[in-house]
């Protein structure tokens, strides 16, 4: 890039008031229609939910956590339950171990529905941002009937879950996944298959596993490239039951350009990603055992804990999230709770990945990472 | 020495044979902690580059000890070792300051720049410090350090008696 | 491949979009219809003074401070007076849960709108009381 060019370049501003970059901005020099520099800017959502945390109980801290990101709400709250159960050793019945792993799963399929909203809409195409958040509705509705809220489910607590699974919810559940498995091959052909989609998408927003491993990048960016890195395969939570069935990881190799990935690569991915839980739900349902949902000790276990560090993490819609939890001896609040959203990563590769595109792609590039406010900021 | 990520044991035997001042903890898992003094830290992080070839940065982030003692905490995992390496850097000092590693791992660029603003450790040679999360007018407070204040207001108009203050250190109750 | 390649996407994609004209639209008439609630929703809440012991256990469970107890006013023989400030309450059902005494519960009634802030302040003689019922209007629940 020579200092010529640069005297031409124009610097604009992409949001916070643009529709497609909802609580966020970044800082685009352009030359051209070409981005030459891109300088994402954070902390539209600060809430310092980190100091939060210091202030709430261990049994309260999961409410402050699931408002981060609301479409995956009960994952963004598992960490921080998942390292209080590390710290206090607790074991958790079987059968709420099932339960959380099946809602878990659940919630990550309302947040993928959400997401092809949020990128069609991006791009676009109206039609296909209507018709997910239609079929999401289902999901929520069968939120609100196991947890009474559509959004901030707050189901698990250290020591179990909180609600039981009534017969209703499950024949809520079944409408809701059988509208996503009937319209999967719809949206297939309306995204993949459509020729706009196509070229708005292909050869967009390219860069190769090592370049994403060094940013951070993980979750389905990553498995776009090859890589099988998940988290519920590699380090299972003991709370959870990934162990329990056979399942694989879902990896997408593009032929063309193996080891690299474009927008297009992991649109297929989170198609795969949705596949693989209808799958793992699919298999947990049936063995699903009788039994008490929560630990009956983990009340008074939890009101003080020892001394200790703990860390949980869980395989997010997005990517790895963790809570790193800190506590001194007998304390009734964490010490340091630090949350690590996976957005962080991907919207700081935005810097790296954007240069370089036509100013029309920037969407594209975005919505492909799939990233949400509120886990940069927290 | 081979190219391929392996046990985290064999990790920290190589890096403590060949830097003797570094202690590694006993070992959980596949999960190896060391700790690692401050003018070191650079060569720990490029010797796991090199060690792991596919280290993921997950985290990095400062931890308040009060009486001015902070720690910075990194966190690499290994997909394919399905290993977790934690690295525990201790620092003194009003403003402590610590070598910069965002040039080998970019990813942890960001997360120097948060821990910067919100617990004024300065990472040296970082290339661009400005402010990440918080607005212009905190800058120099750092937040998140424990003497940093809160207005704890709202607890007095719930009706309920004061928590009697504890002597040791655990934060108040909520 | 062309305009001509792609027309066996186009009218695939058109046949989706003509089977979504026919069907039933999704939305409500909201201000009139109203969906159904579960009997789990977690909209406003019910407070039962009768077999309330005024343990303040809510008022401790509560992440944001959104409860207010006044142990003072008493109408029964153990029981208190609760304010609940629904500026700040998450509805994250804890102080239901918290609650050993069945003197607080979650009612479906999530619309809750006021012309004053202050006004969302629920006292003692708001909290216990439910003014709305769910009305009927050409076979529709109507409010």
């Amino acid at each position: 890039m020579s200092p010529d060019i640069l005297d031409e370049s124009s610097v604009i501003w992409f949001g916070p008031q643009h529709v497609s970059a909802h609580g966020w901005a970044a800082k685009l020099t352009i030359v051209g229609d070409y981005i030459v520099e891109c300088d994402p800017n954070a902390g539209y959502f600060h809430r310092s939910a980190e100091k939060c945390l210091e202030f709430r109980n261990f049994r309260q801290g999961s409410m402050i956590l699931e408002r981060i990101c609301m479409m995956e709400a009960f994952l963004a709250e598992y960490p921080y339950i998942a390292a209080v159960e590390k710290i206090v050793d607790l074991e958790v019945p079987e059968r709420a171990k099932i339960m959380r792993t099946i809602m878990m799963e659940f919630n990550r399929i309302h947040s993928l529905q959400f997401w092809w909203g949020q990128f069609a809409g991006e791009l676009g195409l109206f039609v296909m941002l209507l018709w997910p958040w239609v079929d999401r509705e289902y999901s929520l509705d069968a939120f609100e009937e196991l947890t009474g809220s559509r959004h901030t489910v707050s189901y698990a607590t250290p020591g179990g879950v909180k609600y039981d699974f009534t017969p209703k919810f499950l024949a809520k559940m079944e409408t809701a996944l059988k509208l996503v498995k009937d319209r999967m091959p719809v949206f297939n052909d309306m995204l993949a298959g459509s020729p706009t989609f196509r070229l708005r998408t292909e050869g967009v927003g390219h860069y190769t596993a090592k370049q994403a491993l060094k940013w951070g990048l993980s979750g389905p960016n990553i498995k776009a490239c090859g890589i099988p890195m998940d988290l519920r395969k590699d380090d299972p939570d003991p709370n959870l039951a990934y162990d329990l069935i056979d399942w694989e990881v879902p990896v997408i190799n593009n032929e063309e350009h193996p080891g690299e990935s474009d927008a297009f690569d992991r649109l297929l991915q989170r198609f795969k990603e949705i596949e693989t839980s209808l799958d793992i739900i699919e298999k947990l349902l049936p063995i699903l055992p009788e039994g008490p949902i929560i630990d009956p000790k983990a009340r008074s276990k939890t009101n003080r804990l020892p001394e200790g560090e703990g860390y949980g993490r869980v395989e997010g819609t997005r990517g790895v999230t963790s809570v790193w939890l800190k506590t001194m001896a007998k304390a009734q609040t964490p010490w340091r709770a630090k949350i690590r959203g996976p957005c962080f990563a991907s919207y700081y590769s935005l810097k790296h990945i954007v240069p370089g595109a036509r100013f029309a792609d920037f969407p594209a590039i975005f919505g492909s990472l799939d990233p949400y406010p509120g886990w940069w900021d927290r | 020495m081979s190219k391929t990520p392996g046990s985290a044991s064999t990790l920290a035997r190589t890096i403590i044979n060949k830097y003797p001042d570094i202690e590694s903890k006993p070992l959980v898992g596949n999960k190896v902690e060391l700790v690692v003094p401050p003018e070191m830290i650079r060569d720990i992080v490029s010797m796991i580059d090199e060690e792991v070839s596919d280290a993921l940065p997950e985290s990095l982030f400062g931890v308040d000890l009060t009486e001015d003692k902070y720690e910075v905490i990194y966190i690499f995992w290994s997909h394919e070792g399905k290993m977790l390496v934690q690295l525990r850097v201790s620092l003194e000092g009003e403003t402590p300051e610590i070598e910069t590693v965002s040039d080998i791992f970019p990813g942890l660029d960001w997360h120097e720049r948060e821990t910067h603003e919100l617990y004024g450790i300065n990472f040296k040679n970082h290339p661009d410090l400005r402010l990440l999360l918080l607005p212009d007018e905190l800058e120099g407070k750092f937040p998140m350090r424990k003497s940093f204040l809160t207005d704890r207001s709202r607890m007095d108009e719930t009706g309920l008696a004061r928590p009697k203050p504890r002597p040791k250190p655990g934060g108040e109750s909520s | 491949m062309g305009f001509v390649g792609n027309l066996g996407d186009i009218f695939r994609i058109l046949k989706h979009t003509f089977r979504q004209v026919f069907r039933r639209p999704f939305t409500y008439f909201y201000p009139f219809e109203d969906r159904e609630y579960p009997e789990t929703t977690r909209g406003r809440h019910i407070h039962i003074r009768e077999t309330c012991t005024a343990c303040a256990a809510c008022v401790r469970a509560c992440p944001v401070a959104a409860i207010r107890i006044d142990k003072e006013d008493k109408k029964f023989e153990k029981d208190c007076a609760l304010y609940f400030d629904y500026t700040r309450c998450l509805f994250c059902g804890d102080c239901v849960r918290a609650c050993r005494y069945e003197a607080l519960f979650h009612t479906p009634i999530v619309d809750l709108s006021e012309g004053d802030r202050d006004d969302l302040i629920y006292g003692p003689d708001k909290i216990t009381t439910l003014d709305r019922d769910p009305l009927e209007w050409r076979g529709r629940r109507f409010r």
